[in-house]
């Protein structure tokens, strides 16, 4: 398991970042991902590998109309 | 994805992304090149030429490249001060400092080349110390920060010059002062005296950094220069935020008829500032410039139509109608009647919800068959509402009128009528799904005017990013937000600049969704405008909390001040129907099981939405005690005496108000 924004979703081997977001469903994109408090630049959403047990924070910056 | 390569700069070996300019190349190894046409906040052009590298490749070809518009594609040995380099650009900063002696940038490049004078004077030689040196940064400028296309070069040769079409000031420009601020010599000034500013240059350079941030990162941000606040449409509906069916669900499949793209694609051919703030470049606003009307006084007329934005597509979509060209007009009609697009669309929607309860029928409403999505019935009803006929009468009362003419007249379930009314303190919720949102329920019911988000936005702060767990949390966001929106709305500033663009680095800053970096240009604007001294957090906070605990007492005395005023209708917290908790039942169950620790196995789903309701309106009970504490309030919502001491505004006929609530 991995804990996303304190929600708990199945790990699988081999899970990047971009499936992470697809998982959750994150489209916005004003957003900002560290994973076990290490930031992660956009470019590499497609290559990192997230480990089991991770925790990541995808920080939306969203404020409305 | 960009490959990376590694390249050789003067001997150093650095790894880059395929296709980085090479002058991005050279800054990121540490070594500097002359530049002039050159400007961070631009795209390169390549014109002036002082940036010239040679470059070797794979098979030893070597050649002169300007190194500020070079792709990067292969292994090169870059090498940026070679002798024929050096010599190349000494020639050229001699012909610079022959055509333009005294501008200063000029003389520092033909320092750093080592010129100290030149054989180049002729009859074109210009003294002015602030000449235009024809570096087109301005021209790039005027293009890429308002995606305006005022500035340019006219005449060939050594007729050269910068000019508006045919020589005029052009009507398009929108005194956005971009080209002023990426100017090198001072050729271009902005004369700053409107309203007579204390500090116009202190305004201005913050402002220039905002028109900079616009160019470069708008389109991987928010789009506001493409779509405007539009944008969040489909990000609202991918989130399950956008009010469909009055509040009864956050997305629905026929919302994508209206995303963005739609009105971009097909409608929009205006993009401007529409009397909010003239020079500002994110023009935001965007307008229909053709619509034709199918309905009302003006049937058949081709009008301007100024939107819609994002509250108003959001209101068609709560009234169920995903139509773009209902919406057109929708936003039309409420701007040439004078009625808010939000107040009047929340309140269709309650009736929609009544008409297909049976709660009102085509009896009550005149023949209007008004089910969610009769785009052409809510035509006509924004039509009597504008005059006084029919429905429309009625309709136009709000919300909360009808609640009690239901009750009273028609015999209606008041309770029901009162979880799905979407309004508190006699005004309409704006358009924003929040029973996911405890801070938001906050936002919405606890603000002073009543449930618009002008106050706080916390819904992703909140409900997605979950940056706020506890009541004391919340709190704070609920004591904040509305204090620092509060405060830059009172002195006419937009919030889209603060928010709807962040800084590259705004993830760097301690408390990143403040976005400070933003905050701090407020403050100095605010400076700028009034000469006052340094602004702070504590200082914006204490002016508002002024303000806002005097709003507070206001409310009081209207009869909307208390505790019982600041609570929302249940729609806004959870599932009121049957409908709704199965709508998203998975959700529902897991926090019963979870949160609340019951096992909903087994229960009915009227037993279940009780023990939702139950949990989450003793929640919100709870949010506003740690909000009212924050606040320096009573438990009843009451300012206290205490608090007002603080904020220096106890003065006696304001005492002898909140005093008998004190207890």
């Amino acid at each position: 398991m991995i804990t996303v924004n304190s929600n708990k979703i199945d790990w699988r081997e081999g899970m990047t970042v971009a499936d992470v977001l697809a998982e959750m469903k994150y489209t916005y994109a004003v957003i900002t991902v560290s994973v076990d408090g290490k930031f992660v630049p956009q470019d590499d959403y497609d290559s990192f590998v997230v480990e089991d047990g991770c925790d990541i924070m995808v920080i939306h910056f969203s404020q409305g109309g | 994805m960009p490959e990376k390569i590694k390249i050789t700069i003067d001997d150093k070996t650095v790894e880059i992304k395929q296709d980085t300019f090479l002058l991005d190349a050279i800054t990121q190894a540490g070594i500097e090149v002359p530049t002039l046409c050159y400007h961070k906040d631009l795209s390169p052009s390549g014109s002036c030429r002082l940036c010239v590298c040679e470059i070797e490749d794979k098979r030893g070809k070597k050649k002169l490249v300007t190194s500020c518009n070079y792709p990067v594609r292969d292994e090169i040995k870059v090498s940026t001060a070679s002798e024929k380099v050096l010599k190349h650009r000494k020639i050229l900063a001699e012909m610079y400092l022959g055509r333009w002696p005294n501008v200063k940038v000029v003389q520092e490049i033909a320092t750093v080349c080592g010129v100290t004078e030149s054989r180049f004077a002729s009859e074109l030689t210009d003294d002015n110390e602030h000449a235009c040196i024809l570096c087109g940064r301005c021209v790039r400028a005027c293009r890429e920060f308002p995606l305006e296309n005022v500035l340019d070069f006219a005449g060939r040769g050594i007729l050269r010059h910068l000019t508006m079409p045919f020589g005029e000031v052009d009507r398009h420009c929108i005194g956005c002062s971009s080209c002023a601020y990426v100017c090198p010599t001072g050729a271009i000034r902005i004369v700053d005296d409107f309203n007579h500013p204390v500090d116009p240059r202190k305004i201005r350079d913050h402002g220039m950094k905002v028109n900079a941030e616009m160019a470069r990162l708008d389109d991987s941000q928010c789009c506001m220069r493409q779509v405007g606040t539009s944008n969040i449409v489909e990000v609202m509906d991918k989130y399950d935020l956008l009010p469909c069916h009055n509040y009864k669900f956050g997305s629905l499949p026929d919302a994508k008829n209206i995303y963005s793209n739609v009105f971009r694609d097909n409608y929009w051919d205006r993009g401007m500032a529409d009397g909010c703030w003239p020079g500002c470049s994110m023009a935001c606003a965007k307008a229909a410039s053709s619509f034709e009307l199918k309905t009302g006084p003006y049937q058949g007329q081709k009008v301007c139509v100024d939107g819609p934005e994002y509250e108003t597509i959001a209101g068609a979509a709560n009234m169920g109608c995903f139509d773009p060209e209902f919406t057109i007009e929708f936003n039309f009609y409420c701007d040439t009647y004078g009625i808010d697009v939000i107040s009047a669309a929340t309140t269709i929607a309650f009736a929609m919800e009544a008409f297909e309860n049976g709660v009102i029928n085509t009896h009550h409403t005149g023949g209007l068959e008004l089910n969610f999505g009769a785009c052409d019935e809510v035509l006509e009803l924004l039509h009597q509402m504008a005059l006084g006929e029919g429905f429309g009468v009625d309709v136009g009362q709000g919300i909360k009128w009808l609640k009690n003419k239901w009750t009273a007249e028609y015999n209606a379930d008041a309770q029901f009528l009162n979880d799905i009314g979407m309004e508190v303190k006699g005004l309409e919720v704006s358009e924003y799904v929040t029973k996911e949102s405890l801070a938001q329920q906050g936002g919405y019911a606890m603000a002073i005017k009543g449930p618009q988000h002008d106050e706080a936005w916390l819904i992703f702060m909140d409900m997605v990013n979950r940056q706020i767990p506890t009541f004391q949390d919340k709190a704070e966001a609920l004591f904040y937000f509305p204090l620092w929106r509060t405060w830059f709305g009172l002195f006419g500033l937009c919030k889209i600049l603060w928010n709807d663009i962040v800084p590259a680095d705004n993830r760097l800053e301690k408390e990143s969704q403040k976005v400070p970096g933003h905050v701090r240009n407020y403050f100095r604007y605010v400076e700028g405008m009034l000469g006052i001294d340094q602004m702070d957090e504590q200082k914006m906070l204490d002016q508002s909390a002024r303000v806002y605990n005097l709003q507070r007492i206001m409310s009081l005395m209207l009869g909307c001040g208390q505790r019982s005023d600041d609570y929302p209708p249940y729609r806004l917290v959870g599932p009121v129907t049957a409908e709704e908790y199965e709508s998203r039942r998975d959700r529902y169950d897991s926090q019963i099981s979870e949160l609340i620790h019951i096992n909903p196995q087994g229960k009915s789903t009227q037993e279940k939405i009780k023990i939702l309701r139950q949990y989450r309106q003793h929640q919100y009970e709870q949010l506003m005690d740690a909000v009212y504490k924050r606040r320096g309030w009573t438990p009843n919502g009451i300012p206290t005496i205490a608090r007002l001491k603080e904020l220096g505004i106890d003065l006696p006929e304001l005492v002898e108000i909140v005093k008998p609530y004190q207890a």
